[in-house]
């Protein structure tokens, strides 16, 4: 009984402050500007996104992307625009297609790997460790002679 | 009186600690054949030979540096008389050159400890001239590809100075440095590895003897790679401290080989398992430093740290691959003597635990090499250009992380060779707890998301496993001894310093990961537009451009913005975000000003230009919480290796009862 009632008071927490967070529209509308930009690669930098650089390209291609949200198009559409235009490279995920799946699969490919032929390799060692240590007459009597002789 | 520049006796020294070096392996590798002490001791007299060669090029360099000496090739190319007085010393590592002959110093420096200092055993000589046949390269290096002394016939009157970003924060400093002693400090136990190979000693021997070290060059590798964070907090302006970018990655992977290593070596101290498997990970560590400064520096990856070309990428590259085929051709002569023959008791152990770590850790290591080479690979294969980002890095990295932070609760308390069932779920049963308690705290919080859910409740799990570590050990002895509690904990940590030391870290872990997670997660960007004097809400802070200023300095012009920060009517401070020119490049750094506070900083820095006639400035404002937390935590990290490597406790006794032997 008290456990339901502890159960029930979680519950009502939970929802009673579940989406409380209330935030402008106006800053809303920029976090997705900076979560898309993220996503794309500034053109004239060495390896910075979007939303990360200073450079005035990217200044221009984030409010590009507010005026797009503000057209109420979607981030997939908005990515899509600007792989149209600057081809796949834009993007700073590696497309997820053809080749480039490879980059995707390997990380992944070589984790299974590790962990199975870590499991094979367990196997084997657990096999040795039930063996019980062949010890034959000869070396035993060495080691009673040493002893004894200690 | 003798006509003889800087650039000529600086090139001199170098040759003579090459000459050195390259005298002090051969002798070494006959002495230690010939089994030839006097052959030996010249070889060790060799190593501190060089180092004092490699320190009177440094020495000339830095006063080439500080007397304006252009008409050394790397001052010219690098200084800049106006410089302020630390930058032109840290201009020695500021770009290839100055970088490679301060390496060649450090190694020379741990080589001549080694020669002087190492305990004397069938390993040193071997190690020794492994380190010497490393110097031989780096400081080949320097008196060839990248000879900093090159002497200019026709010296500027000036040069450009260094890269921008470099003089912008005197973290720059320090960052490279740490570095540096960390890959260098990594060589150690590498070196004794091969000694190990060659003398067919596989044994724990080579790693206990370089505990000490391996523990020393991994804590600098953390530090040094904290401390870029920060830097790029600091200076890069966009409010973060890690891009993912080629050159951070590739200090990384080192990093986390060298992880993977000081964790299996415990297990073939105690069990005396995964000797091949050890000797592989700090070869790896060694190969992936080379690798890394050969990507770095050949500009084959572009990256916003990468400095200048030139042949010397293609001579690591070639060094990275005999370094590989030696190390791997050994390991495969000498494959007989270290295969395991190892026995497992049980899966769920700590020798369990720490092999899946290291599973993870060399995942995560071969996920990061990829993504960072992919592009390349694309590049080279079908001419397409593709980038690999910061986003794939998160998605790959971040599952690892949490079944390392998993892994991190569970393992240490974990005994070796077999966990006991009944105590095991008793000890699952409080992680568990512990774990779910700290989730429900987040979600009542007002947490979402899996991963950041995921992240408060393994920290949560993390922190009840050291308070079970802790009171496992401290309890008992309480009960035993009937001292008080903390009498007990305060001799168990002053006793036991390794053990207590990798708390300390795994602690620091934990903080750092709960950082990282709320600043990436809760972070908020905004772009601003401050009419002069009017007041501008953002989250929760009233910022007010007051005025905008310039200030001249010989180093260069610096103009920005002064903001005044009000929260709920009180000023909190005064923030100056600026862009700065340094010298003569035209390079517009712009400098954020951070207001650093314990549950979120406020980060402020120009987006664009900043016009002076116009009647506004546009700021790029973020707000990221706990992200302090992340250098608290770093600092938590290097306190408790730095603990574990302090003598004292046993060893300390230890060391005073063979004095008194001796006596």
């Amino acid at each position: 009984m008290r456990r339901a009632l502890a159960l029930t008071a979680i519950l009502a927490a939970l929802l009673g402050t579940a989406p409380a967070q209330e935030e402008a529209p106006g800053l809303l509308l920029e976090q997705r500007v900076f979560e898309i930009g993220r996503k794309l690669r500034c053109p004239v930098c060495t390896s910075e996104s979007v939303a990360d650089s200073a450079a005035e390209l990217a200044v221009q291609m984030r409010a590009r992307i507010q005026t797009q949200l503000e057209q109420g198009r979607d981030e997939a559409e908005i990515l899509a625009y600007f792989q149209e235009r600057y081809g796949d490279w834009i993007l700073q995920d590696p497309p997820k297609r053809g080749p480039h799946l490879l980059v995707w699969l390997l990380p992944a490919g070589a984790a299974l790997l590790g962990l199975a032929s870590l499991v094979v390799f367990v196997r084997r060692w657990r096999r040795a460790a039930e063996v019980p240590v062949e010890v034959d007459e000869a070396d035993l009597e060495r080691v009673r002679a040493a002893l004894d002789r200690g | 009186m003798l006509d003889i520049s800087l650039g000529q006796l600086g090139s001199g020294s170098t040759l003579l600690a090459l000459a050195a070096a390259l005298y002090g392996a051969v002798a070494g590798v006959v002495g230690a054949l010939r089994r030839d002490a006097r052959l030996q001791t010249s070889a060790r007299l060799a190593a501190v030979a060089t180092f004092l060669g490699a320190t009177a090029a440094i020495v000339l360099m830095e006063l080439a540096l500080l007397s304006d000496d252009f008409s050394v090739s790397y001052v010219a190319s690098q200084s800049r008389i106006d410089s302020p007085l630390w930058v032109k010393i840290v201009t020695l590592w500021a770009a290839l050159e100055g970088s490679v002959l301060l390496w060649a110093w450090l190694l020379t420096l741990y080589g001549a400890l080694l020669a002087v200092a190492a305990p004397l055993n069938v390993l040193r000589p071997w190690a020794l001239a492994v380190m010497q046949l490393v110097q031989v390269f780096f400081l080949g290096v320097v008196a060839t590809a990248a000879n900093p002394f090159t002497v200019l016939p026709l010296p500027p009157a000036d040069g450009p100075g260094p890269n921008p970003l470099l003089q912008n924060h005197w973290m720059m400093a320090v960052h490279p440095l740490l570095l540096y002693l960390g890959f260098v400090g990594l060589t150690v136990p590498f070196a004794y590895a091969m000694a190990a190979l060659i003398t067919r000693r596989p044994g724990s021997e080579w790693m206990t003897q370089t505990r000490r070290w391996t523990l020393t060059g991994w804590g600098f590798l953390s530090a040094g790679i904290v401390a870029g964070g920060w830097w790029s907090y600091e200076v890069l302006g966009w409010g973060g401290y890690w891009a993912w970018d080629p050159v951070e990655n590739v200090s990384f992977l080192p990093w986390l080989t060298a992880t993977a290593f000081i964790h299996s070596v415990q297990v073939q101290e105690r069990r005396r398992m995964l000797k091949a498997w050890n000797i592989l990970l700090i070869t790896l560590t060694f190969a992936l430093s080379i690798l890394g400064t050969f990507l770095i520096r050949s500009g084959i990856v572009s990256s916003v740290h990468a400095f200048g070309d030139g042949p010397v990428g293609p001579i690591f590259l070639a060094f990275f691959i005999v370094v590989m085929l030696a190390s791997f051709g050994l390991i495969a002569l000498r494959w007989d003597q270290i295969r395991d023959r190892a026995e497992l008791d049980a899966v769920v152990s700590r020798e369990g635990s720490i092999l899946v770590g290291n599973v993870l850790f060399l995942a995560m290591a071969f996920a990061i090499l990829l993504g960072t080479l992919f592009p390349l690979i694309v590049e080279a294969i079908s001419g397409e250009k593709v980038t690999v980002g910061a986003p794939f890095f998160d998605q790959v990295s971040r599952p690892l992380w949490l079944l390392i932070l998993l892994l991190m609760g569970i393992g240490p308390l974990l005994p070796w060779r077999r966990a006991d069932s009944q105590r095991l779920s008793s000890n699952l049963a409080w992680l568990l707890g512990g774990g779910i308690a700290a989730g429900l705290l987040a979600l009542l919080a007002g947490l979402r998301g899996l991963y950041p859910l995921l992240t408060v409740a393994l920290a949560g799990y993390n922190l009840v496993s050291l308070g079970l570590l802790l009171l496992g050990v401290v309890l008992p002895r309480a009960r035993i001894s009937k001292r008080s509690v903390v009498a007990v904990f305060r001799s168990y940590a002053f006793e036991n310093r390794r053990r207590f030391g990798s708390m300390v870290v795994h602690f620091g872990v934990t903080v750092i990961a709960v950082a990282v997670m709320a600043s990436s997660a809760y972070r908020v960007d905004e772009q601003l537009r401050l009419e002069f004097g009017a007041e501008v809400p953002f989250q929760g802070y009233e910022l007010r451009a007051v005025d905008r200023f310039m200030e001249e300095s010989p180093q260069g012009v610096s103009a920005g913005v002064e903001i005044v920060v009000e929260r709920a009517g009180r000023t909190l401070t005064e923030l100056r975000p600026r862009l700065n020119l340094f010298g003569q490049n035209p390079q517009l750094i712009p400098t954020p000003a951070v207001l650093y506070r314990p549950q979120h900083d406020l980060y402020l820095s120009i987006a664009g230009r900043l016009d002076p006639e116009a009647e506004f400035v546009v700021i790029r404002a973020v707000q990221s919480p706990l992200i302090t937390w992340i250098w608290v935590g770093g600092l938590i990290v290097i306190l408790g290796t730095s603990y574990a490597l302090s003598p004292g406790g046993r060893q300390l006794r230890e060391r005073q009862r063979q004095g008194a032997v001796r006596a």
